[in-house]
């Protein structure tokens, strides 16, 4: 494939708003989660991350779901230098596995309380998985095909092929692509009900676990992408590739492994990658969600920018590959990100300086 | 590259399959009545459909049955590929929804409000009801697969990547589809909008006051031109242009404008290399709500002038939501292979603030060209322009 160049990042989670708070997070290799009431961890972003009045002007009705990837997507643009008139056509493709679920709820809520006849229209209207993406064609002013997607596993996966569709078939020149996903209280009980909570606040994704413990996690982070190899600043997406469960190539100098306890048993990853290689995982900074691999490709970017190597939060033993507990200056020029389906497929994304 | 059609499945409250589609848009026939899947206070009619055979998956996955009703009726009806053909195949899968990918489930979500805790079934079937990865596993295939959640535009845009994906060189073969079922969520929320007609919808219509929602599901077959070679077989339509576009301007309401459309329409047209007049009818999204007609009324003159040849399905099927877009593209396929356009169901007096009507009576069409139009909430906009084959393609 033609490298899909990186123009510019945003990124949003409970570390903060901004690539230098990720950035700082990352260097710092682990970020302690929030515990709620009844002790269940989670790593949310924080409310006051959520407060823009410049750039939510017009999204100040949106909920929280919509404004993350308002605030992402923005960054994104801010990012990448380009002009309010060089980004009008832009396409956008969210990305997200559950969507905007909190108000789903709150829906449920108001024909609960209230009965169907009397429910908030401004609620219903932000039930729509793609409310968040209209909000940020509405504030970016971006009038370029927007498409919402979703599934559970590798659906960031499937927005990049997309993306890469459109500019290969020159229906835009570039593309904003990213993934937002929430937690609430009921996703957290279902998590709680459907997976293993790490209780103590400590996944341990370098350890190959059958049964894994998750923190869940939330947030958004976008990509401005195109096929114009000046103007990359993060390094290009060379590779997107989904398939059954395989060794994966030796051939980058880093691989990330997304392993965040959402799939079931992380076995596979042993399987993908043999001892001795070079391995990194950084889900304790943002959490488990379905849609972690747009984070770790924001790590994957700046680690190829920046040329340093991330630490690796790790509290137990990890498999026989070489992983470093803190940051390093490393020459780096290829990382692949890895994620896994519990159907035990795997999905690549390489990442070339 | 040329996209062809080559199989269809349709099911909606006009009919499973083409042949009941067609008897109920040639008798103008409207099966809509009060909402029977549920209980409701809504007066508002709905167009259910009747009697679906759910022997796939759980009567309440209602939206995946509905999608497979129609992946059935496509492979078994008079497709030139068979699920025979596809399975163990590198194939796409591009489902629209609205209601199909949200947990919504009321009596779940009760429970959970009052102990803190709940039965975990519809959770399991909210988790395993991911449209397109059903699809796939249904089939016993893989490849790209994505479900689109693009509001009522969601369907027409399934399309639009299905035809990137087989451009770009994913897969050769590819089911795009749309699916939605008639639920609580919606039927509340646009009333709640002020949006939805107490009587039969009738878009277009001087008086007309707002939409009925429905349900129901359809899918194209679409593949490229090597893989139909392959099989030696028949095209039934091409997909010729794709375009789509966003407003950029509210959360609910359409750019009073029409710019938004008018871009999506006009990229479509470009796409597939044609001029506004080679069109020889226009399917329109034609929802019946005041905003929606004006709108499109507004483009359709600016586009196609004041004699546009032009109807909304709405009427025979209500608002199907995700599955609109490839329902209406699938009308569209069928009008141009009979040669004739249903009556615009619902419609008797012009609107001196549109300016345009649609179809009254049932009408011949002449030429291989129709346009298909969709709007949706969030300020979405896709076009899609269909064509009658060639003899030269009936390979």
């Amino acid at each position: 494939m033609k490298p899909l160049s990186i123009e510019g990042l945003g990124i949003l989670c409970a570390c903060g708003r901004g690539i230098e708070k990720f950035e700082c997070a990352l260097r710092a290799g682990w970020v302690a989660p929030q515990f709620s009431a009844d002790g269940r961890p989670a790593y949310r972003v924080n409310t006051h991350d959520l407060v823009d009045r410049e750039v939510l002007k017009k999204a100040r009705r949106a909920d929280r779901f919509s404004k993350m990837t308002v605030l992402a997507a923005h960054d994104a643009m801010v990012d990448s230098s380009l002009q309010i008139e060089e980004i009008r056509e832009t396409g956008v493709i969210l990305a997200t596995a559950f969507g905007a679920h909190s108000a789903i709820f709150r829906f449920l809520d108001n024909i609960i309380d209230y009965g169907e006849l009397n429910v908030s229209p401004t609620t219903f209207a932000h039930t729509l998985h793609n409310a968040a993406a209209s909000y940020l064609t509405s504030v970016l002013g971006c009038r370029g095909p927007t498409l919402t997607i979703t599934q559970f596993y590798f659906v960031f996966h499937q927005a990049l092929q997309l993306a890469y569709s459109w500019l290969l078939e020159g229906r835009v020149e570039r593309v904003l692509v990213g993934v937002t996903d929430e937690i609430s209280s009921v996703m957290e009980y279902i998590c709680d009900e459907k997976l293993s909570i790490a209780y103590d606040g400590r996944m341990h994704p370098l350890s190959c676990l059958k049964r894994p413990k998750v923190v869940p996690g939330e947030g958004s982070a976008f990509f401005l992408l195109s096929l114009d190899p000046a103007r990359k600043r993060y390094g290009s997406i060379c590779e997107i590739e989904i398939g059954p469960s395989r060794a994966a190539p030796e051939d980058v100098d880093l691989s990330v492994i997304g392993a965040n306890a959402m799939a079931g048993s992380e076995k596979l990853y042993e399987r993908a990658l043999k001892d001795g290689l070079d391995v990194a995982a950084y889900t304790n900074i943002y959490g488990g969600l379905m849609t972690g691999a747009g984070f770790e490709c924001v790590a994957s970017a700046l680690m190829l920018k920046n040329q340093v190597r991330y630490a690796s939060s790790t509290f137990a033993k990890p498999k026989g590959w070489k992983v470093t507990e803190t940051t390093v200056p490393e020459e780096l020029n290829t990382i692949r990100c890895i994620a896994h389906s519990c159907e035990g497929e795997l999905a690549f994304l390489k990442i070339e300086k | 590259m040329t996209i062809f059609v080559t199989g269809v499945g349709i099911i909606s409250a006009a009919g499973k399959g083409e042949e009941e589609t067609l008897e109920c848009f040639y008798e103008g026939r409207r099966n809509a009545g009060p909402v029977s899947l549920f209980a409701s206070d809504i007066k508002s009619p709905v167009y259910e459909v009747r009697d679906l055979f759910c022997g796939h998956f759980p009567e309440r996955l209602r939206t995946l049955n509905l999608c497979l009703a129609a992946i059935d009726d496509a492979l078994e009806g008079n497709c030139s590929v068979t699920r025979a053909a596809l399975k163990g195949k590198r194939i796409g899968v591009a489902i629209g929804t609205t209601v199909g990918s949200i947990l919504n489930d009321l009596d779940f979500y009760r429970e959970y409000r009052k102990t803190g805790k709940a039965s975990m079934v519809a959770v399991d079937h909210y988790l395993q009801g991911d449209l397109a990865s059903v699809v796939h596993s249904f089939l016993e295939t893989h490849g790209p697969s994505v479900t689109v959640v693009n509001a009522c535009t969601s369907g027409a845009d399934a399309i639009g990547m299905a035809m990137s994906w087989i451009k770009a060189g994913l897969c050769e073969i590819a089911i795009a589809g749309g699916s939605d079922e008639m639920n609580q969520v919606p039927l509340s929320g646009f009333r709640s909008l002020g949006i939805l007609s107490d009587s039969l919808c009738a878009p277009f219509d001087r008086n007309r006051n707002g939409l009925n929602l429905g349900e129901g599901a359809a899918v194209l077959i679409l593949e490229n031109e090597t893989s139909l070679r392959q099989r030696g077989q028949r095209a039934r339509a091409i997909i010729r242009g794709y375009g789509s576009s966003n407003d950029a301007h509210h959360l609910t309401a359409p750019d009073p404008d029409g710019q938004g459309l008018e871009r999506a329409v006009t990229t479509a047209l470009k796409a597939a290399a044609i001029r506004p007049d080679q069109i020889s009818f226009i399917n329109v999204h034609g929802t019946a709500t005041r905003d929606n007609d004006c709108v499109e009324g507004l483009v359709l003159s600016r586009l196609f002038g004041r004699q546009a040849k032009f109807l909304s399905t709405k009427g025979y099927t209500g608002h199907t939501l995700g599955a609109a877009g490839v329902l209406e593209a699938s009308f569209s396929l069928l009008a141009l292979e009979q040669e004739w356009i249903p009556q615009s169901a619902g419609f008797s007096e012009e609107d001196p603030t549109i300016g345009i009507s649609p179809v009254k009576e049932r009408t011949s069409i002449e030429g291989q060209l129709a346009l298909s139009t969709s709007l949706g909430f969030g300020g979405c906009d896709a076009a899609l322009v269909i064509e009658r084959p060639e003899e030269e393609f009936l390979f």
